[in-house]
C-alpha cells in the first residue's frame, strides 16, 4: 500500500486556493463573497477527510475486533 | 526501508504544506493534519496487520484463551484510537477536549479488563485461604 499522499495534497491545495481566493475578494471588498468561499471550501474539505475517516475506523473496527 | 523512506519524506512534506495553510487559512489546518494522521495509519496497516498476526500466532501456540487475546486487542485498539483522536484534538488547541476523550478511553479500558482483573481476584483468593 502507497501513502495516500494525494489526500494530504487535495486538502492543503484546497487551503490555499481558498485563502487565495479570500484575499482577492477580500480586497475587492466583497466580504460577503469570501465567507461564503471560505465555508464552502471547509465544507469540501471535511467530506473528503470524512470519508477517509471511515476507511480508517473501518480498518481499526477489523484488526482489534472492536 | 523503502517504507520508513516514503514515511518520512511524506511527514516532512505534509510538515511543510501544513506551515503555510495554518499561516494562510487556519481553519484547514485541523483537517490537514487529520488527513495526514489518517493517511500514516492506513500506510502501515499491513505491516500492522502482519504484527497482529505474529502475537496471535505466539498466543495460539502458548495456550493462551482467545478470549483473553479478544481482551487485549480490543484494548490496544481503544488505546490506539485514543490516542489518535486526543492528539488532533491537542493540535487544534483543545487541550481539554484531548483529556476527556483520553478519560473516555481509560473508562472504556478499565471496563474491558474487569472479567480479566476478576479472574486473577479470584485466582489469588483461592491461593490464599
Amino acid at each position: 500500500m502507497t501513502f495516500d499522499i494525494d489526500l494530504v495534497f487535495k486538502v492543503a491545495a484546497i487551503g490555499i486556493v481558498v485563502a487565495f481566493i479570500d484575499i482577492v475578494l477580500t480586497k475587492a471588498r466583497r466580504d460577503e463573497f469570501a465567507q461564503v468561499i471560505t465555508l464552502v471550501g471547509i465544507a469540501a474539505v471535511f467530506l473528503v477527510v470524512a470519508q477517509f475517516l471511515s476507511h480508517f475506523f473501518q480498518a481499526v473496527r477489523s484488526i482489534f475486533n472492536l | 526501508m523503502a517504507t520508513i523512506a516514503q514515511l518520512a519524506g511524506a511527514s516532512l512534506i505534509a510538515t511543510l504544506l501544513l506551515a503555510v495553510v495554518r499561516q494562510h487559512s487556519p481553519s484547514f489546518a485541523v483537517p490537514l493534519s487529520l488527513a495526514v494522521a489518517v493517511a500514516v495509519f492506513l500506510f502501515i496497516l499491513p505491516d500492522l496487520v502482519e504484527v497482529v498476526r505474529l502475537v496471535q500466532g505466539y498466543a495460539l501456540r502458548g495456550g493462551i484463551a482467545d478470549s483473553l487475546l479478544a481482551t487485549v486487542m480490543r484494548v490496544l485498539g481503544i488505546a490506539y484510537l485514543t490516542e489518535i483522536a486526543a492528539g488532533v484534538c491537542r493540535d487544534a488547541g483543545e487541550a481539554a477536549l484531548a483529556q476527556r476523550v483520553e478519560l473516555g478511553g481509560k473508562v472504556l479500558i478499565l471496563l474491558l479488563a474487569v472479567p480479566v482483573l476478576n479472574a486473577v481476584l479470584t485466582l489469588v483468593l483461592r491461593l490464599v485461604p
